[in-house]
């Protein structure tokens, strides 16, 4: 149930952002919600529904090369796979690691949001520092300006949902 | 032992995803996305076409500066003498403009009179807002514009520019009221396939596109149509002009525009004007064009539709009633 209702999430956020392709710039949706349901699952089916979601998302509007879908689920796995090391969420023992657990996922969009950047330069020759700068100055802040705050919802409802025991106790807070 | 398996089992996937990645890259590299691109977007559709149901239509933005702003509205409505006086000179210039576009009116008659065939087609324009241009943007392959069969779109109809560019002679060329302007919309490509709700599109500079076309040129005296060549798209952003005998005239900075539309004779549209025009040793020209769209503009497009009225009565009761008497 769980896994459909993220499909139909991946789906209709892809549907909004090609109805709203004048107003939204590519990723700004799809990149923080693939990331939160990467982070909200926690699971091998979370990383492959989001990474084949932005896989699709890349092949309706392909750029230079599809960067997200290759690097992202790597990242991920780096941040949320568990850990053999006895878990000290239930602990009072705060850690300045455990501390910025809640900044991963806005962390990861950013890494996201640069990767599709880079992705849509023309990469087959060496671009231009001033084409850099161009999408630079243009693209990444109306690109983040959307991004991060979805992040940092999802992250704040990820928080409230393990507060309230919504998530599974093997999917809590990381 | 279960974190393990669990940790094992994301870097396999993360690697999985990597390894299919490289994959789609190396297949839309080769182009074999296409059918699943096409795919994909009609399967998007339902969604994206729910969505735009229920958003209000963008309306322009001077309805939008007023909608917004009473205040503003209250000023811009509250005519000056000098805006009053501008008016009424805009209003001789409408009347004069109304009888300049009767007589051309009538001269089309005229010409419809001549070429009687022309009566017996109709073209429409159906208007498509452009979802995706694929490839690398320097490169443009494909488009794909949110029109397909549901709209009646079939394959190898063309493409022009949604914004209505017109072939780029006016007042500045010394074309004066009375003289017949060409006027007609930028080509961009035209319909490679096509699903339910979405097309592609195969754009001008594809190595695949070929379309009939005719040089015009401007002069003192008016305009000028000379050679009929084929244009062929060269991969790159530019075109190639071919079939122009060494006994044509090709001069840089030549209207290239459209001989016939699908082999119907039909409205002109512009394709480009040419950059460099070279005769080669072997008694050939090499004839560059620049297509007159740039990537940047491409957000609307139409597509001009042919339709053939079979209405015969109806023709011939046209035809009869313009002719001389």
């Amino acid at each position: 149930m769980k896994t459909i209702s993220m499909l139909v999430i991946l789906w209709m956020t892809i549907a909004v952002e090609l109805a709203w392709s004048r107003s939204l710039p590519h990723g700004a949706l799809v990149l923080p919600i693939a990331c939160g349901i990467m982070f909200w699952m926690r699971s091998v089916t979370g990383i492959l529904l989001s990474a084949t979601a932005l896989l699709i998302d890349w092949v309706a509007r392909p750029g230079c090369l599809p960067l997200c879908p290759m690097l992202l689920p790597a990242i991920a796995a780096c941040l949320i796979s568990p850990s053999a090391k006895p878990d000290d969420y239930s602990s009072r023992r705060q850690s300045l690691a455990k501390m910025l657990t809640p900044l991963h996922l806005p962390f990861i969009t950013l890494l996201a949001v640069s990767l599709q950047l880079i992705s849509q330069l023309n990469l087959s020759a060496m671009p231009a520092a001033v084409d850099i700068q161009f999408a630079v100055k243009t693209s990444l802040p109306s690109l983040l300006m959307i991004s991060l705050p979805i992040s940092a919802g999802i992250s704040m409802l990820m928080r409230l949902a393990d507060e309230l025991g919504l998530r599974r106790a093997s999917q809590q807070w990381i | 032992m279960r974190v393990e398996e669990s940790r094992h089992g994301m870097w396999f996937a993360a690697i999985a995803m990597f390894v299919l990645s490289l994959l789609v890259t190396a297949a839309d590299r080769t182009e074999m996305l296409s059918v699943v691109r096409s795919v994909l977007h009609d399967a998007l559709s339902p969604g994206r076409l729910m969505l735009m149901a229920i958003t209000p239509q963008p309306v322009d933005a001077g309805k939008r500066m007023s909608g917004t702003s009473p205040v503003k509205t209250a000023a811009a409505t509250d005519l000056t003498a000098q805006q009053l006086q501008t008016l009424r000179q805009l209003m001789i210039e409408n009347a004069k403009l109304r009888r300049d576009l009767q007589r051309s009116k009538e001269a089309t008659v005229v010409a419809e009179f001549v070429d009687p065939a022309s009566s017996l087609t109709d073209y429409a324009m159906i208007p498509a807002q452009v979802i995706s241009s694929s490839g690398i943007p320097g490169a443009l392959r494909e488009l794909i514009i949110s029109a397909g069969k549901s709209a009646g779109i079939t394959r190898s109809e063309l493409v022009v520019d949604g914004s209505g560019a017109v072939v780029d002679i006016g007042s500045d060329a010394g074309v004066a009221a009375g003289d017949r302007v060409l006027s007609g919309s930028s080509v961009i490509g035209r319909v490679q396939k096509t699903g339910r709700w979405v097309s592609m599109v195969q754009p001008v500079t594809s190595a695949d596109f070929r379309a009939q076309v005719q040089l015009l040129r401007t002069s003192d005296d008016g305009l000028h149509f000379g050679a009929v060549g084929m244009l062929e798209g060269t991969g790159t952003s530019e075109c190639r002009l071919t079939g122009i005998t060494y006994t044509d005239a090709v001069t840089v900075g030549d209207t290239v525009v459209s001989a016939d539309i699908n082999g119907v004779r039909g409205p002109r549209l512009f394709f480009g004007t040419v950059t460099s025009a070279e005769f080669l040793a072997g008694g050939q020209w090499d004839v560059r064009i620049q297509p007159g769209f740039t990537l940047a503009e491409l957000d609307r497009v139409g597509i001009v539709r042919m339709s053939l009225q079979t209405d015969i009565t109806a023709v011939s009761i046209a035809v009869d009633s313009r002719g001389p008497k």
